[in-house]
């Protein structure tokens, strides 16, 4: 087919080789064309007069097998053409998708290269009150100081650090009892030192009746959550929280 | 307009041998994404590795049309985690932050209670009606990785099932139409 394309090409006078439809350069031209890979040997001679340029494919059609040849020719290099546009922005699209991807997987490997140094420190001002309430839960409210300095957890990747703190605990019934006290959002490295005077803003209630001079850690949880890619947690366990032995 | 034509013609003048290496590479291509998602269900020991949040409840952490990926391990549940769950009679599962936990000594049972970041109350409204903890079997997975916007595509695809149509057809014809 190489031989038909080349004529062609010639022919039309270049481009893609798809017949641009009416060029004028190809008056009077003599083209060869020898058509050798399936045994057909043809011999196209064209001569053009200025109207007939028009498509060029009419005139070529007339020669018999010829015919299917050039339609076969303008089917592919329409083809060509498509593919080529669709190709390119499948390759362009790939690629960009590609790279996207390997950024996002660096950036969030490069959160491994960051090792957090966080404080908290929590003080429990004041037992609010303290009752058993009528189904027999322990249920307390207290107040707290709270004061934490989570600026060195911000890195480029950091969207936000989720930041809690949980009183946990053991009884006879449960291995584990943790509840979460008061949480927050810290959107930026600016907002990450911070002190709040605060009671606890989910209620601390017991599964049971144990919370008489029960023994309790408080812990500082944080969460930090990625732009793109892993999560990471970690803990503070500040020990040694004490309840009062009597209802108040 | 005679480009209709051509393509008949074109697809008319196909061979037996491109058609077939045409299924064949369809074939892989479905196939392929199967493997990968089965694998990672095997990977990660939940039934679905990654989905697509649907609702702002956890803003500005995961917001609409972000991808999380799940994983399930033995591990126990503890407060602080975000878990994927189901409540019975819901369809849709959900994604929230675990806040209170309380595990059993002696059968290893937890309970669970859990909040959206974003909610001014914890779940138990969501929940079942009565329910006031989740246990085990209602957790999915927890939520490991995070990946932003990509889910929107899924939404788009669900909530305008036209768009759907339009592509696989467009891919099913590109597919089709292209040769080597």
């Amino acid at each position: 087919m190489d031989y038909i394309n080349k004529a062609l090409e010639g022919y039309s006078g270049g481009g893609c080789g798809c017949w641009g439809g009416g060029r004028g350069d190809g008056v009077g031209v003599t083209s060869e064309v020898e058509v050798g890979e399936e045994g057909v040997e043809g011999r196209v001679v064209v001569d053009e007069e200025d109207d007939m340029v028009s498509t060029g494919l009419e005139e070529v059609q007339n020669e018999g097998t010829i015919e299917y040849r050039v339609a076969e020719q303008w089917r592919r290099c329409n083809q060509r053409k498509m593919h080529s546009y669709g190709y390119r922005a499948n390759a362009l699209l790939t690629f960009a998708l590609t790279i996207l991807a390997v950024m996002c997987a660096m950036a969030s490997l490069s959160d491994n290269l960051n090792s957090p140094s966080p404080t908290a420190h929590v003080q429990v001002t004041h037992i609010n009150w303290f009752q058993k309430q009528p189904n027999g839960h322990d249920e307390v409210s207290v107040t707290m100081n709270i004061s934490a300095d989570l600026q060195s957890l911000f890195t480029w990747n950091t969207k936000q650090v989720f930041v809690f703190l949980a009183a946990e605990y053991e009884t006879h019934q449960n291995s584990v009892n943790q509840i979460s006290l008061w949480d927050g959002i810290i959107p930026s490295k600016d907002h990450a030192k911070f002190w709040i005077h605060t009671s606890n803003k989910y209620r601390f209630i017991d599964q049971g009746n144990n919370l008489r001079g029960k023994e309790f850690n408080l812990t500082m949880h944080w969460h930090v959550m990625p732009k793109t890619g892993k999560m990471f947690a970690d803990k503070i366990v500040m020990p040694g929280y004490r309840l009062p032995e009597e209802y108040r | 307009m005679g480009w209709i034509g051509e393509s008949v013609d074109s697809i008319k003048s196909l061979q037996i041998r491109q058609v077939l290496t045409q299924a064949v590479s369809l074939g892989m291509i479905v196939t392929s994404a199967l493997i990968i998602w089965k694998a990672l269900m095997c990977i990660t020991g939940s039934e679905s590795p990654v989905v697509v949040v649907l609702s702002g409840s956890m803003e500005p952490g995961f917001k609409r049309g972000d991808i999380l990926f799940l994983h399930m391990s033995k591990d126990p549940i503890r407060a602080g985690e975000i878990v994927v769950f189901n409540v019975d009679g819901r369809e849709i599962p959900i994604v929230h932050r675990v806040i209170k936990v309380h595990e059993r000594q002696d059968t290893g049972e937890v309970d669970v209670l859990t909040k959206g970041d974003n909610n001014y109350g914890d779940d138990r409204l969501l929940y079942a009606h009565g329910q006031l903890w989740l246990q085990r079997h209602h957790i999915m997975g927890r939520a490991v990785g995070f990946l932003p916007y990509v889910g929107w595509v899924t939404i788009i695809m669900t909530e305008k099932p036209i768009i759907k149509y339009i592509l696989i057809g467009a891919l099913g014809l590109l597919v089709i139409t292209s040769k080597d």
